[in-house]
């Protein structure tokens, strides 16, 4: 077996690690809990006037599209640091990158939401003689809500993940502590620990805006996963 | 510019840090991690969605997938003795990543087709492994291909990531390029991925359409999407 | 309008202010806004992310507090971008490796083709070094009496197996059999590397893997067989540990690295001098060694180590 010399001591599941690293778990989870919002923050504010404009112009929902997934698939650790001669180490560079990831699923979801206002509904509140803005907020986005609460809650989610890559420029939140923890003699404690912390924080994220999205569409039943 | 220097330089096409040798163990390594995913997966949700059982399980465990971080999964993997730093853990790690997706949308896609529809394949006398071939899955095949191909296009996007773990692929000009502070070698290595990735993309399109049916090829493709659970993490 | 979405969309927003302002304001790690210091200004220790010279910029910057000098430390990357930083005193101090620096700043001075002035003679090496860094702005204090050479090192198995013991008879050997050189990626380009091991000792590399430098990456690869011989450190706790065996230097092909500080001129002071060489006087190689088997093996912080020795040469008083 080839184990290094301090493997009798290298559990995986260690609560004096826990203990004695308190400090930093949690300093690592406030920098995760900002990067994530920040970059889906970011990624809803570039979003809304880009379904606007798609939503004006249905032609335009290709290639916009089109090119958020082509961003998709640069690999978010090239991103990160393609950003990084730009922004230096700062979290501006993970927050960036990754709002252009959560970017495509907010869009696509709000694009699609919108898209799946029955015509009927449209034509009844046209002859309701509703204006274009009030079509929209009082019937269109009520309506999108459920697809588009359900994007944002996808991307934030996803974006947790891919937090942990900033790792490789100092801002990785629980990322920093696995890499920084496999690059320490392979600490089993330390990436195990930072893992799980990773998933909870994903999975807290998921129950809270699960709980958004049923508080704010009370009338629908129908749930999109 | 430097970039095009690099291209052009034919040092960087030969040897075993060349652009063919790194294309090729990227390509290795993503198509033995959705080889495994797909062996593990597919049968599985397959099953569960014809027999219109687990289904909160099914559909959940996209959920769950998508909340792991691969980062951890794989430095978990490669500390692990036996597996170890290098290929495997990349592809063990790849797989893990990949089958949350694959078997929520299988199992969507086998279950989202009517009741009836089997109700009258049962009764022209059709046996549950007929129904299941003949019938369910060509109905399931768009939303089943749609996510076997995103799954396969984010597997090759996040390979990259092995690089970490001392593993080949694209991801070396990255993570190297880091190492170095070499802005040339970190951009060459996001393009390279990103066409790849493109290129797998292009190539599982035609894969899906050859499978799906004609008769369902007319499904606009961001109905599909807007159906399917994207893999796990977008790539990392 | 339904009250609960206008309630929420006016909380996104706020949110969203919240945070794009809390990230412009959250600095980071450590001192962004040290200035360039004059003489008597905070000092703004560099490091890489390798663990060794953050044990040593570690004791730096205790000592230096403990002398009243305000000290701080902030993580960098490589010596190209380390130096560079000192000479424009963005940092003020960093713990070097003689050898190394010596070559560094001559091929800065002279070009990448200059002969090399770096020997395995510490003292000459030094007089060379005090002349290229004096117009560079940088200050060289005493070398200390610990080193830390690159070394090769390979299984215990693979050394009995074929016979090896010096790195020319690595050279002999892989004449028949290519070996598999691991190390950190800037290896192929480093001098002291593998041009050093091709051209010095005539050894064959079929293939280089790229790892880390001297870190687990490289031990475990080691013990894998992915790679023949991997670089270490000659300080590093992690070879005699793990079953390794580092092949003589036969040639002398590694330069004198002992370790000293660098500083930027003008933040210079008798008082950071007087400080800093106290350590360089007490820290041997096996010390050192013992001290990286510490944060190497035992994962100690260097923080920590750095301090538990310092108290027991009574330097922190």
């Amino acid at each position: 077996m080839s184990a290094t010399v301090a493997d009798a001591s290298n559990p995986w599941i260690s609560w004096s690690y826990v203990q004695d690293n308190w400090s930093e778990l949690v300093a690592a989870g406030q920098e995760h809990i900002y990067l994530t919002v920040g970059s889906v923050i970011l990624a809803v504010v570039v979003a809304v006037p880009l379904a606007m404009v798609i939503r004006r112009s249905p032609k335009l929902s290709g290639p916009i599209l089109g090119l958020s997934g082509v961003l998709y698939t640069i690999p978010s650790l090239a991103l990160i640091s393609l950003l990084w001669p730009v922004f230096g180490l700062s979290p501006w560079t993970v927050i960036i990158a990754l709002a252009v990831y959560a970017l495509l699923v907010v869009l696509r979801n709000m694009v699609v939401g919108l898209q799946e206002v029955p015509a009927d509904v449209l034509d009844a509140a046209n002859g309701m003689g509703l204006t274009d803005r009030q079509i929209l907020t009082r019937v269109s986005l009520p309506l999108a809500l459920p697809t588009i609460l359900a994007g944002i809650r996808i991307a934030t989610v996803s974006t947790v993940g891919m937090v942990t890559i900033g790792a490789l420029v100092g801002y990785g939140g629980f990322g920093t502590l696995i890499l920084s923890g496999f690059q320490n003699n392979f600490w089993h404690a330390q990436i195990l620990t930072a893992t799980v912390c990773c998933v909870l924080l994903a999975t807290l994220f998921e129950v809270l805006l699960l709980v958004v999205e049923r508080v704010s569409v009370p009338w629908t039943r129908k749930q999109v996963t | 510019m430097d970039l095009i220097a690099w291209f052009t330089d034919p040092a960087n096409w030969t040897g075993e840090n060349g652009i063919p040798v790194r294309t090729w163990e990227q390509i290795q390594i993503s198509f033995f991690a959705m080889a495994i995913a797909l062996v593990i997966a597919l049968p599985v949700a397959l099953t569960l969605g014809h027999l219109r059982k687990g289904a909160f399980l099914a559909t959940n465990v996209g959920n769950v997938g998508r909340a792991v971080p691969t980062l951890g999964v794989l430095t978990i993997l490669a500390s692990i003795p036996s597996i170890g730093i290098g290929n495997l853990a990349a592809v063990l790690a790849l797989a893990l990543f990949a089958i949350p997706p694959l078997l929520t949308n299988t199992y969507t896609g086998i279950a989202s087709v009517d009741d009836e529809v089997q109700d009258a394949a049962r009764g022209m006398g059709m046996g549950g492994a007929g129904i299941l071939t003949k019938v369910e899955i060509p109905l399931a095949v768009p939303l089943i291909a749609a996510g076997v191909r995103t799954a396969t296009v984010q597997v090759v996007a996040t390979a990259s990531l092995a690089a970490l773990v001392g593993s080949g692929g694209l991801g070396r000009y990255v993570v190297d390029g880091f190492a170095l502070q070499d802005n040339t070698l970190i951009l060459a290595g996001a393009i390279l991925t990103a066409l790849l990735a493109v290129l797998a993309e292009l190539v599982m399109a035609l894969v899906q359409r050859a499978v799906t049916p004609k008769g369902l090829r007319l499904q606009s493709r961001s109905e599909i999407e807007a159906q399917e659970i994207p893999a796990a993490a977008a790539p990392a | 309008m339904i009250p609960g979405r206008r309630t929420a969309k006016l909380a996104l927003l706020a949110a969203a202010a919240l945070v794009i302002t809390g990230c412009s304001s959250d600095s980071g790690d450590s001192t962004d806004d040290a200035s360039p210091g004059g003489g008597g200004g905070p000092i703004v220790v560099a490091t890489t992310n390798f663990s060794e010279t953050k044990i040593l910029a570690s004791m730096y910057q205790q000592v230096l507090q403990a002398n009243g000098v305000e000290a701080s430390i902030k993580e960098l990357t490589t010596r190209e971008v380390i130096i560079p930083a000192l000479q424009t005193g963005e940092v003020q101090l960093t713990p070097e490796y003689l050898g190394s620096l010596t070559e560094f700043l001559n091929k800065e001075a002279n070009g990448a083709d200059a002969p090399q002035v770096a020997t395995g003679d510490a003292q000459a090496t030094y007089t060379e070094a005090q002349t290229l860094a004096e117009p560079a702005d940088l200050t060289l204090l005493e070398p200390s009496a610990a080193q830390d050479q690159n070394a090769f090192a390979v299984t215990q198995a693979f050394a009995d197996q074929n016979g090896l013991s010096t790195l020319s008879e690595l050279g002999t050997y892989s004449q028949q059999s290519p070996i598999t050189l691991g190390g950190p990626p800037e290896c192929p380009k480093r001098p002291f590397c593998q041009p050093g091991l091709e051209e010095t000792y005539n050894v064959d590399v079929g293939s280089f893997v790229p790892l880390d430098a001297g870190g687990p990456l490289t031990i475990q690869a080691l013990k894998q067989d992915k790679v023949n011989v991997g670089l270490v450190f000659s300080s590093s706790g992690s070879v005699a540990a793990n079953d390794l065996v580092v092949l003589e230097d036969d040639k002398g092909l590694q330069t004198a690295e002992n370790i000293l500080p660098a500083l930027y001129t003008p933040a210079v002071t008798d008082t950071i001098t007087t400080a800093l060489n106290e350590v360089s006087a007490a820290l041997t190689t096996d010390e050192l060694q013992q001290l990286n088997s510490q944060v190497e093996i035992d994962r100690q912080s260097p923080q920590k180590v750095a301090e538990q020795w310092l108290t027991e040469q009574g330097l922190l008083s």
